[in-house]
């Protein structure tokens, strides 16, 4: 997949970007795990999205940004752990109920917790959903809200790495060294990049995981 | 006179008859004898008396009541068979059964190995993984309520098992463990998926519960608040149809 280029505020993004969001405090029982899907509730917009200037719900950018990138922007907040991941075109794909405006998928400026442009490497991947705010306060256009996010939910992915990542730190020098071998980059970039591939490649290894078993599942029913 | 056998440590001796085999004193005759350690007696070493078994030297027990004999064993006694089990360690038995007839008692069928259908071991089965599931799930709402910094709090832990069991119990018992998860706020959620239905449950702080239910191909939407603890509406058992 080619890296996009980092857009300015308000800009769609381009079609078929990987998103993802990082969950606030969200702890899935084992049985939310199983099935990979996370809770609407993920893609309930805070009030620091709902005083933004473009009521955004804060996603980012996978090819731009380590979801431990993000995390780290968040204040390393220790109870948010989920990992939830979508394609842009899902997101757009979504049908609102009438009479609520499809979702879209815009880039926005990262900012600081005081306001100021985040300029750290990372913060370029930094976008948002819009149209999650639409409607007034009556029951009918909640419920409607609600709707949009299980549709998002249902679109969305529980990454089995969370934030921060688990992997192992052996893997990652070896990772990292290949990399450096290449002849590219900084350590500090090579370690990102070490990192990005290594997530990667586990969430590749967790999908082929669950078709073998999907596949012995097909041959015990037959 | 009847013998009495009386067994010691030198050797079996006959205090009845009068006569010792190395003991001194006065014998029959009344002459005194040397004590056994002065000299040994001279001549062939007398025969010793075999001794009376046990069993047939204590006496006889009234017929009827007790009878020596082996466990499970089954003795003709007049024109009456005498079934006996053992009742303690030892040598005590008791009667458990006299029966009038001569006729053996009849034997219990032998039991027939219990065989399971496989309909039955698949119920079994999904009763166990379902279980196994809901105790998961408890331990699931222990574990995000405990801590330092416990995501849900005792209390909403509580409404969250206390609601679970009513949707369990209005679903009859079929109504599979929810997907949980916690929220930002000390939320808890939980929610259902088969096919086009999706149902959730929301269960806020302070707040009365609130379900949620939405029809993936009729884009049909529902929702109603849930006060935990009351009956479940008819509208909200009937959303729980789907996923039985």
């Amino acid at each position: 997949m080619t890296k996009p280029r980092p857009g300015s505020d308000g800009e769609p993004l381009p079609a078929g970007t990987l998103v993802f969001r990082i969950g606030k405090r969200a702890d899935p029982s084992p049985e939310a795990l199983k099935q990979k899907k996370p809770p609407e509730i993920l893609f309930k917009p805070s009030s620091d999205d709902e005083e933004s200037p473009g009521k955004r719900l804060s996603i980012w950018v996978e090819e731009l940004t380590l979801p431990d990138q993000g995390w780290a922007f968040m204040g390393c907040d220790p109870a948010k752990t989920m990992v939830a991941c979508l394609n842009v075109d899902a997101i757009r794909a979504i049908q609102p109920p009438e009479p609520f405006d499809p979702l879209g998928a815009e880039w926005e400026q990262a900012r600081l917790p005081d306001g100021s442009v985040n300029n750290l490497p990372g913060a370029e991947g930094h976008a948002g959903i819009t149209g999650l705010l639409q409607g007034g306060n009556r029951k009918m256009d909640s419920k409607r809200r609600k709707a949009l996010r299980s549709k998002l939910a249902d679109a969305a992915e529980i990454s089995p790495v969370p934030v921060p990542h688990n992997l192992p730190e052996e893997h990652l020098r070896v990772a990292a060294y290949f990399i450096h071998e290449k002849g590219k980059g900084s350590q500090e970039a090579n370690w990102i990049s070490a990192v990005r591939q290594l997530r990667r490649a586990t969430v590749q290894a967790h999908k082929q995981q669950e078709e073998q078993v999907g596949e012995g599942k097909g041959v015990i029913a037959e | 006179m009847t013998a009495t056998a009386t067994a010691t440590r030198d050797g079996p001796s006959s205090t009845s008859a009068g006569h010792s085999t190395f003991g001194g004193g006065l014998n029959l005759s009344g002459t005194h004898r040397a004590p056994r350690f002065a000299r040994p007696p001279k001549g062939p070493r007398p025969k010793p008396i075999p001794e009376p078994s046990l069993p047939s030297a204590q006496p006889a027990a009234p017929p009827g009541r007790v009878i020596h004999a082996k466990i499970e064993d089954r003795i003709p006694f007049k024109d009456s068979v005498v079934v006996i089990k053992a009742v303690a360690h030892g040598a005590t038995y008791a009667l458990i059964q006299v029966t009038d007839s001569a006729v053996p008692r009849k034997e219990p069928a032998p039991s027939k190995p219990r065989t399971l259908s496989p309909e039955r071991i698949a119920r079994k089965m999904a009763a166990l993984k379902a279980f196994t599931k809901h105790m998961q799930h408890r331990e699931y709402l222990n574990r995000v309520s405990a801590g330092e910094r416990p995501s849900i709090t005792l209390e909403t832990a509580a409404k969250a098992m206390k609601a679970w069991n009513a949707i369990w119990v209005a679903s009859g018992g079929l109504m599979p463990i929810p997907a949980a998860c916690t929220g930002p706020d000390g939320e808890m959620f939980y929610s259902w998926d088969r096919g086009r239905h999706h149902l959730e449950l929301e269960i806020i702080p302070g707040q009365s519960a609130e379900f949620f239910y939405r029809d993936r191909e009729t884009e049909q939407l529902w929702a109603e608040d849930y006060n935990i603890g009351e009956p479940l509406s008819a509208e909200a058992i009937q959303k729980l149809q789907p996923f039985r």
